[in-house]
């Protein structure tokens, strides 16, 4: 007899489960059971030999499984002749885990192990959703809409059981991707029922048809890894540069030296010399070369000869947009001693994923196939239909895994150069770009200055003005976290001047001064980093918290040194953030610890600099990333569970690295750079 | 051109490619090893590493002729040579987000445990501080390496 069986779960759930979150450590959870896409232990205890159902003597025929069968829960979820469960859900994978969630959100709701469930990515129908993977909203906007896909597809199959027994609906479970009748002890399995309940229309099942109580789920809740973790460890993951297709050719760009710059005119002699090439060209956004492998192509790029037509960006500079956002602040005179202000900027970045920008693409006269990393696909279906006139309904679309956006791959650039080039070679083509061109030719974060001030004799929240670059030309765009960092890192170091101004604990302070929803987190990791008590000669915490997009409150506390030549070090940061329930909590603590690595990253190493139009930084060597000897060493996250709530966040906030350095020179601090701000 | 011979993952391949051209292309372009990853193209970030020898290299900076002395070894083969248990402890800490780096990352830890089997923090920075990750998996890999070290793993 099966029946879910709460004594047999997994000793965590038993202390870990979704409404028990509260208070639990993640980062000591290093020993707890590891799930893979091999090592997945059934999410139901029927898995074991012991308790596989017997079946039993029955006057009911057994449904003879049809492999050519599928079943539609509406177009979210299919389940085919053999019972595997495939989702179609239109958000790519780029590490921030969405697939293993929506996989886990679909096998919890089914009663169906998690490895029998697949998800793909959706085809290009806004019935399906927004058709771009942005604004960290894709496990809050999907739970809702698996779930109750999810639970009708359980009702088809178990409606199609119910009516071969002649039972009531009622009297049916499901569990292990079988329905069951407890009374008789028959069962069968969801790959039986797939064609009889292909038969029963979904509207038959809607008002059966209901969601789990949270307190049923053991799936959702439990931190696992990724899915494609096997893969990604052992070197088979294909992502977008390991496509490979039969008689592709191979192709290389050159960029004009300043940004959105045009070819005027090119001399390939050289470049047509260099064995392995097959042919150079001008597209609209620069020069191709394509060639027998990626090295020959790059190679014949660096013999071209080309004249650059400048483009409208060649009297930009950094610097100057620095000088005129902050003649734009219109600085006060300052006379009131009383009045405290300060002045922050912020620069421009790159996003820098390790995975160049890169695309397949096979344009044929009446067709087009494309192999995309990006997180827009609805946009570049949009741009290759204009670009090639082909009808929407002759471009297919395949999203690999993708190595890191971080929305840079919300713009689809070099989607257009593939299938330009593609069309010119009349060949299958893959696009990698040098790292050197993904640096400078990308969408940057913004350049912001930040004026705020406060009165030191009527102490609130602070007035903060800030001026923000707009770019006329397509220059920047959404960077992780997008104005959530800028916004948090003005105010949280600010609070902390007017905290030293005031003589005022920090932490007591911002309690005083932001909202009640903060106070959860804040509370959280002044407890668990020892707030308050001694720290050694040149030791000192910071603290900082930020509600992103009004909706995640997260905290953080720094511990941090700085040495007498002024090198600054990050020892330690304690985490806590209030996201409500999470469907894979291992997937939030790793955007937690993501995001302090960019905090930290944005604030200790890089920006980019630009001079007449053109970006000056090149690679890592000169765009240095955070590297594992200046991580901080202990980090803990936590996850709060506000009483009231259970909204979803797997994607959580992931920036906040705005903390202040308690023992920092002291003084009026008039211009802070983000760079320079913990070496003061 | 003459050919190229290579010993990978324990099989003898010949290329015919141009002695310059650096290994990680012979390996991803000419012979389909895409385990290994393009990241800068300079020797910066680490993503290409694999084994001469048994020692990290980072193969986009290494003309495929200086190779063609060496045994090489990519993330396709390092199970063979001993890699699983690092890979099964980069599972257990639920390592990867967008994985793009880690191939780079475990060559580079596998090749530190066979010199070294059970090395400190400072001994995992030196070993480990050039090989970036830009999703922040830092801590885990840190924790997987003492992982295998524990366990004998990393040989």
């Amino acid at each position: 007899m099966i029946v879910r069986n709460e004594l047999n779960r997994r000793d965590f759930l038993k202390v870990g489960g979704v409404s028990l979150l509260v208070g639990v450590y993640l980062s000591g959870c290093g020993d707890s059971p590891t799930i893979s896409p091999t090592l997945v232990p059934s999410p139901s205890p029927s898995s074991t030999a012991t308790d596989e159902p017997t079946p039993e003597p029955t006057a009911t025929p057994r449904p003879t499984p049809n492999p050519e069968a599928t079943m539609q829960a509406g177009i979210f979820i299919q389940v085919d002749g053999s019972g595997l469960v495939t989702g179609y859900i239109p958000r790519t994978e780029l590490g921030q885990g969405s697939l293993t969630s929506f996989a886990m959100i679909i096998a919890e709701e089914m009663d169906q192990p998690l490895e029998q469930v697949h998800v793909v990515h959706s085809p290009l129908d806004i019935n399906y959703g927004d058709l771009h993977t942005g604004g960290s909203d894709s496990i809050s906007y999907y739970f809702s809409r698996l779930t109750k896909a999810a639970s009708q597809a359980r009702a088809l199959l178990v409606t199609a059981a119910a009516r071969i027994w002649e039972v009531p609906y009622e009297s049916c479970t499901t569990n292990d991707g079988k329905v069951l009748h407890e009374e008789t002890g028959n069962w069968f399995t969801y790959a039986e029922l797939v064609e009889p309940a292909s038969q029963i229309a979904i509207s038959d099942v809607a008002a059966i048809a209901s969601a789990k109580d949270p307190s049923q789920y053991q799936i959702i809740g439990t931190p696992i890894a990724d899915r494609d973790s096997q893969e990604m460890i052992d070197g088979s993951t294909i992502y977008g540069p390991d496509v490979t297709l039969p008689g592709m050719l191979y192709a290389a760009m050159a960029f004009p030296p300043d940004l959105r710059g045009r070819v005027a005119g090119f001399d390939a002699t050289e470049t047509l010399r260099v064995p392995g090439v097959q042919g150079a060209f001008a597209i609209d956004s620069g020069m191709a070369v394509v060639a027998d492998n990626t090295w020959s192509a790059m190679q014949g790029v660096e013999s071209l000869q080309v004249t650059w037509k400048p483009g409208k960006n060649t009297q930009l500079s950094s610097a100057t947009v620095r000088d005129n956002l902050l003649a734009n602040l219109d600085l006060p005179a300052n006379e009131n001693s009383q009045v405290l202000e300060a002045v922050y900027e912020v620069p421009f970045y790159a996003h820098a994923p390790l995975e160049p920008m890169n695309c397949v693409a096979h344009v044929t006269a009446d067709s087009c196939e494309i192999w995309a990393p990006t997180q827009n696909p609805g946009q570049a279906l949009s741009r290759v239909s204009a670009i090639t006139g082909l009808s929407m309904d002759a471009i297919h679309f395949h999203i690999p895994r993708v190595g890191g956006g971080f929305g840079r791959r919300l713009l689809v650039d070099y989607v257009e150069q593939a299938v330009q080039i593609s069309s010119k070679a009349g060949a299958p083509v893959k696009l990698t770009w040098t790292r050197e061109q993904d640096m400078r030719h990308g969408f940057f974060h913004p350049l912001s200055v930040h004026l705020a001030s406060i009165d030191l004799t009527q102490p609130g929240l602070p007035q903060i003005n800030s001026q923000t670059f707009q770019s006329w030309d397509n220059l920047t765009y959404a960077w992780r976290s997008v104005t959530n960092f800028t916004d948090a890192f003005v105010r949280e170091c600010f609070l902390d001047e007017m905290a030293h101004a005031l003589g005022r604990d920090p932490y007591e302070l911002r309690l005083d001064l932001l909202p009640g929803e903060l106070h959860n987190v804040l509370d959280s990791v002044v407890q668990n980093s020892s707030w308050g008590d001694p720290l050694q000669p040149g030791y000192g915490r910071g603290i900082a918290c930020w509600s992103t997009w009004n909706v995640t409150p997260v905290a953080q506390v720094a511990e941090v040194s700085v040495s007498a030549d002024g090198q600054v070090r990050v020892h330690r940061v304690v985490c806590a953030i209030d996201c409500g329930s999470a469907v894979n909590p291992n997937m939030v603590t790793a955007q937690m610890e993501g995001g302090i690595v960019w905090g930290l990253t944005a604030a200790l190493k890089n920006s980019i600099e630009i001079e007449q139009g053109a970006v000056i930084q090149s690679n890592f060597a000169d765009y240095p990333l955070l590297k594992i000897d200046e991580m901080a060493h202990s980090l803990h996250q936590k996850l709060d569970k506000s009483a009231a709530t259970f909204s979803l966040v797997a994607k959580a906030l992931k920036e906040i690295v705005t903390w202040a350095i308690e023992e920092r020179t002291k003084g009026r601090v008039k211009v802070v750079l983000i760079n320079e701000n913990l070496g003061l | 051109m003459p050919l190229t011979r290579l010993v990978i993952n324990g099989e003898m391949h010949q290329v015919d490619v141009s002695p310059e051209m650096p290994l990680i292309w012979v390996l991803r372009d000419t012979l389909g090893l895409t385990g290994t990853k393009y990241g800068c193209g300079q020797g910066l970030c680490g993503s290409c590493t694999v084994h001469l020898d048994g020692n990290a290299a980072r193969s986009c900076v290494t003309p495929v002729s200086a190779a063609a002395s060496s045994i090489i070894t990519t993330i396709e083969g390092l199970s063979s040579v001993g890699g699983y248990p690092l890979q099964r402890a980069w599972l257990a800490e639920k390592v990867p987000q967008c994985g793009y780096c880690q191939p780079g990352q475990i060559m580079a830890a596998a090749a530190l445990l066979a010199s070294n089997p059970l090395p400190t923090d400072a001994e995992i920075d030196a070993a480990m501080s050039g090989i970036l990750c830009r999703c922040g998996t830092y801590q885990r890999i840190r924790s997987a390496i003492h992982r295998a070290a524990s366990r004998g793993g990393g040989t």
